[in-house]
């Protein structure tokens, strides 16, 4: 007996964009991520509005800079992150390596330059509430970028080691707000912490 | 001896009337919400009942246009009136808010700091002479008919003020300080106790407040600003030097002596009070011994140690501790 | 472009190959690497319920104290814990995932597919839940039992006054918890957003659909906050930080604003989608379409909205200006609102149908009154004034206990009553459920009716004992007796669904001749959920569906796949394969488990823990071979 049906078997197995599910969750772990840095923040002027004098221990503008520097080096990520997504979509597996490569060397060298403001900060997380919200954001912030550095590695690895799948493609494409909400995230920290210190 | 009033709907004074008077407002309009809803409610489902009971299950997709409008219309009226009424309470509260804040701008209010502490009550009367300041514990003595402002914080973790025939609560926060007006206008003793989770024995911090004639208060703030009675005799003699050279004068004062411990309680005029532990046990000299000898016994987690004393040094103690009226 | 068709053709019997694709094989591996919503539904529900009887004990024992003045039943210490695990385990460990599990078992048969859209995060989801409930109940046995309250107030909570490690427990219970929710709304918004049957738009969406989507955006904005707060609590006690420490720049009352600020949609996340029972139980027993569909729709997104605006009237006593408190006085009423028209909705409802009284229905009448009495005392404690005299008192006990059990336990017990059938495939009792409707809805107002009037005699929240000379022991009688009655009535519906599972009466697919899609298939439902999976050309498909509606046809049988369709209109787009039956979610939660347990003890659990987790995401999001098929189109 013949049956009504609507025939899906053509339609492809991939898709990218907000079109793949693992798009969505992506951009749903950086609301989660996202509530919890803009809650620090709103900590950090909670605590702000009740510490006199503030600070209690000036950052020199030295790290300020240092922290600009590596904002710099964020913002600069997103160019490759966005090429390697743009070849994902078009197929050109070496392009994604090399553009996904350049993006990852780069977040290595943020969270390299994070690390190094850390320990020249002249306070520890325990030496009083600014210290503690200011290595809490810092921190947190820097915790979403090794994170985003590990998931780009392991994509490299699949990508070196192949077979690279349709699936893959999609994945490391839908992967990119991650990448993104990583810069976002720096910009946050270092309007916080650092704008007021340089103005 | 009446008991004291602790009841939200026993109001003896300006703060605790305006929140009865919305007290009532709320309730009856409830009530009228309650009433009216669960008729509809309950006609429409006896109904429904009756009708599947005597119709059988009718057509889930079956529709009666009219029928929908009149309904939708009833729904919306039913919006419309819980807007105007959430409105009107909203309006009610802010107006009592308002009254609740009149006693603020009275200028002679006596004022008292009150600190809370794991789990009693510390009470100062302040006075430009800090060797005239009054400090008392568990007991807020006011003069009938005066605005009584009340500076609360907290030595340790949060607290909350609450003497449900006076005023609503306020807590008492560590590193903040926070403010309440409130006025007793009828004679007598209120009670209540604190409202913040506080710790092991947060269900034993009791507060009583005794509201006095003017003139009774004026004299019983006077003697308060007094140091300690001297021993009376010789065995008080001996219970005083029991005192100070035991440990109880690491957190224990008595004005006029060399004890001046501030963790605990001042006890300078503590036989005056009329309980012990803030509001555990009624204060007597068998209570007081007990409570002497073994405070874990009566409030488990008090942060009062045991004091092993020779009957002999108890009782002189006692004896000492007596005349501190 | 590749493109759906509409066809008319013979259909495959494809049973043998969905069966082979979609069970998980047998044996421990199978059961422990299994990723079936329906199967990990179950575990929530049954999980969720265990904790609910735990914590009825524990209330038990705290009635048994309070029954009378002075009692010696429990210390102080031991009380301590016991309210406060009480608490937790209810909010925590019940409440929200019970309410989860239902979403993760239904909304996949709701809609239309197989599974959700990420079955490994859904079976993480689960473990980490079950080891943070471990946990914290392993502390209380062991002594440890946190011990400063739900809330965790500080100081009181915090390092200097929250001896040994009783709240770091605490604030790790939270992490795994919260962890665990978030997994699940993450899988629920996507499933809804991205997996429904064709022809599903929006707005013909089951009204329970709704209400899980909505819920979970409130998880996902408001769980990082608790996330937050207890980690700076934790981090305040273990490496010495400063947020609330007074002294030192922080603030105890920061506290309290991060946590309600999570706490308050808690307790709406805990409530919608029991709102979302309520309006599945109502249409097929009136036995009509809901009326006003869009207007439930927005009143429940504009709760969920107002929901996160309220907070503060948990601290209206801490000395806040005014002027604020007056905004979320306004806040607090403006809520009452939207759920004030879902009630008229559903009277109107309930007088164009015809009303059978079978059990769920009944448990919804349980609702209606119950939750209204606590809605009302809610618009009381919204006015600062009142709620300075009855807060933190037994007044908020019965307040809270009327709107999260009549607004949240009464729906879910009769949508237990309700998808008992399709879950076991047997009906429970109805006599017996009937009898211990009676025996709940009159156990819970005999115990919470009578606390109204304590909170207003002077009695505080939180306390082991009282004196005599308060008066407060008669009505504490009459509560605690009505509490062991509520505690029959809910023992009675455990024995009915002990004996209802191997031994009610067959269900088949569809006993209550209801509208939803989870009714198109067996009970209870094959691993596959469906033969055929359904397209939709209206809401309540079971019951709009014409006998020739069209079904998809090409999704592979053979392996775990799933069709993705857009966004508004559910127009079929391409199609995703699953992962199967997979252990690395279980190793992931014990790395997780480890890591966060043993922080409370050293910090190299960090570092460890982290190299763990590190070494389970490898291994989990490591991409499998591809399949002969393709390797061969591949070569050359």
């Amino acid at each position: 007996m013949k049956r009504r049906v609507i025939d899906v078997a053509a339609l492809p197995a991939h898709a990218f964009g907000s079109r793949d599910p693992l798009w969505w969750a992506v951009i749903l772990l950086d609301a989660i991520e996202g509530t919890m840095l803009v809650l620090l923040a709103v900590t950090y002027f909670y605590i702000r509005d009740r510490t006199t004098p503030f600070p209690p221990v000036v950052v020199p503008r030295g790290i300020a800079w240092i922290a600009t520097a590596e904002l710099v080096v964020w913002l600069v990520s997103a160019v490759p992150t966005y090429a390697s997504g743009r070849a994902a979509i078009a197929g050109d597996v070496p392009r994604m390596r090399r553009q996904l490569a350049l993006a990852t060397g780069l977040g290595i060298i943020a969270a390299v330059l994070r690390w190094t403001e850390l320990h020249l900060l002249p306070m520890r997380w325990d030496s009083h509430a600014y210290g503690s919200v200011v290595w809490a954001l810092l921190g947190l912030q820097w915790l979403h970028a090794v994170t985003g550095i590990g998931e780009n590695l392991l994509y490299l690895a699949v990508l070196w080691i192949g077979p690279v799948e349709d699936k893959h493609r999609a994945d490391i494409e839908v992967s990119t707000p991650l990448w993104y909400f990583v810069i976002a995230g720096a910009a946050l920290a270092w309007a916080v912490v650092f704008l007021e210190v340089l103005l | 001896m009446t008991a004291p009033r602790v009841s939200v709907l026993d109001p003896a004074g300006p703060q605790a009337a305006t929140i009865v008077g919305l007290w009532d407002v709320f309730l009856w309009i409830s009530i009228a919400v309650f009433v009216l809803v669960v008729a509809c409610f309950a006609v429409a489902t006896i109904r429904a009942v009756r009708e599947q009971r005597r119709d059988g299950d009718g057509d889930p997709l079956a529709t009666d246009p009219a029928s929908d409008r009149r309904m939708i219309r009833g729904v919306a009226a039913a919006g419309i009136v819980t807007v105007g009424t959430l409105l009107a309470l909203l309006v009610a509260s802010i107006r009592s808010g308002r009254a609740l804040a009149a006693l603020e701008d009275d200028a002679g209010a006596l004022h008292v700091r009150v600190t809370g502490r794991q789990w009693w009550w510390q009470i100062e009367y302040e006075h430009d002479d800090p060797g005239q300041s009054a400090t008392t514990a568990n007991e807020l003595h006011v003069p009938v008919g005066r605005t009584v402002h009340l500076e609360l914080t907290s030595a340790d973790v949060i607290h909350s003020f609450w003497v449900p025939s006076i005023h609503g609560k306020k807590d008492l926060i560590p590193g903040r300080i926070n403010r309440t007006w409130i006025r007793i206008d009828e004679p007598g003793e209120y009670a209540g106790q604190c409202a913040e989770f506080c710790g092991l024995e947060h269900a034993r911090m009791a507060i009583a407040i005794h509201a006095d004639p003017p003139d009774v208060f004026a004299a019983w703030l006077a003697h308060q600003r007094e140091p300690a009675a001297s021993p009376r005799d010789a065995e008080a003699a001996r219970g005083l030097a029991v005192f100070t050279g035991s440990p109880c004068v690491l957190c224990h004062a008595i004005a006029g002596t060399t004890a001046g411990g501030r963790l605990g309680p001042d006890l300078t005029h503590a036989a005056s009070r009329g309980t012990l532990a803030a509001g555990a046990l009624p204060n007597t000299i068998g209570n007081l011994a007990g409570w002497i000898l073994d405070p874990q016994s009566v409030k488990p987690g008090a942060h009062m140690p045991a004091t092993s004393l020779a009957p002999a040094d108890l009782h002189a103690l006692l004896a000492y501790l007596e005349g501190l009226r | 472009m590749s493109a759906a068709v509409e066809r008319e053709l013979e259909l495959p019997d494809l049973t043998a190959e969905l069966a082979c694709a979609w069970t998980r094989p047998r044996g421990l591996r199978g059961w422990l690497g299994d990723v079936d919503h329906k199967a990990i539904g179950r575990r929530y529900i049954a999980t969720a319920f265990g904790f609910f009887l735990l914590g009825g004990v524990l209330a038990l024992i705290m009635r048994l104290q309070l029954a009378a003045p002075n009692r010696e039943l429990v210390g102080p210490d031991r009380y301590d814990q016991i309210f406060t695990t009480h608490g937790s385990t209810m909010m925590f460990l019940f409440a929200v995932p019970v309410m989860q599990g239902f979403g993760v078992y239904l909304v996949p048969l709701m809609l239309g597919t197989r599974n959700v859209a990420f079955p490994r995060l859904n079976a993480y989801g689960y473990w980490v839940y079950l080891i943070g409930g471990v946990f914290l109940w392993v502390g209380l046995l062991t002594d440890t039992g946190p011990d400063a309250g739900w809330f965790a107030y500080v100081p009181l909570a915090g390092p200097e006054y929250g001896t040994g490690k009783r709240m770091d427990v605490w604030a790790q219970m939270i992490t795994f918890t919260e962890l665990s929710a978030l997994a699940v709304a993450v899988n629920l918004i996507v499933t809804t957003l991205k997996h429904r049957a064709p022809g599903m738009a929006l707005h013909r969406m089951p009204m329970f659909v709704w209400a899980t989507l909505v819920t979970s955006v409130m998880v996902v904005f408001a769980m990082p906050a608790v996330m937050l707060s207890s980690g700076q609590l934790a981090s305040d006690r273990l490496i010495a930080t400063h947020f609330f420490n007074a002294a030192e720049g922080g603030d105890p009352l920061l506290w309290q604003h991060l946590f309600w600020y999570f706490a308050h949609p808690e307790v709406y996340i805990i409530f919608l989608p029991a709102l979302g029972f309520v309006s599945s139980i109502l249409a097929p027993f009136a036995r009509t379409q809901l009326v006003g569909y869009t207007a439930l729709v927005l009143a429940t997104v504009a709760t969920a909205f107002i929901g996160f605006g309220v907070w503060v009237h948990h601290m209206f006593a801490t000395g806040l200006p005014q002027l604020g408190q007056s905004f979320f006085t306004a806040a607090s009423l403006l809520i009452v609102i939207p759920t004030g028209v879902q009630m008229f909705l559903w009277i109107a409802t309930v007088w164009r149908g015809r009303v059978r009284l079978a059990t769920p229905m009944l448990y919804v009448v349980a609702f209606f009154v119950t939750f209204l009495i606590g809605g009302l005392t809610g618009v009381m404690i919204a006015s600062v004034p009142l709620d300075l005299q009855v807060h933190d008192t037994f007044f908020i006990v019965a307040h809270l206990h009327y709107v999260l059990i009549g607004g949240a336990v009464f729906p879910l017990l009769g949508a237990v009553y309700y998808w008992f059938p399709k879950l076991t495939g047997r009906m429970l009792d109805e006599r017996a459920g009937k009898l211990s409707c009676a025996l709940v809805f009159a156990g819970f107002h005999l115990t919470f009716f009578p606390m109204h009037q304590l909170g207003l005699d002077g009695m505080p929240r939180r306390v082991y004992t009282y004196d005599e000379a308060t008066g407060w022991g008669p009505l504490n009688l009459v509560a605690t007796v009505g509490a062991v009655v509520l505690g029959l009535g809910v023992a009675l519906t455990l024995v009915n669904a002990v004996v209802a599972w191997r031994r009610g009466a067959i269900a088949g697919p569809d006993p209550w001749r209801a509208d939803g899609l989870e009714w198109t298939t067996s009970s209870p439902p094959p691993a596959y959920n469906f033969r055929d999976l359904p397209t939709v050309c209206d809401r309540y498909p079971a019951w709009t569906s014409p006998p020739d509606q069209p079904v998809v046809y090409g999704v592979r049988a053979d392996r775990p796949e799933l069709l993705v369709t857009t966004l508004v209109d559910a127009a079929p787009d391409h199609r995703t394969e699953l992962a199967n039956v997979t252990l690395a979610p279980l190793g992931a939660a014990l790395a997780t488990g480890v890591t966060f347990i043993g922080s409370i003890f050293t910090p190299w659990a960090v570092p460890i823990g982290g190299a763990l987790i590190v070494i389970a995401l490898v291994v989990w999001f490591w991409p499998r071979p591809p399949y002969r098929e393709e390797r061969l189109e591949a070569a050359p």
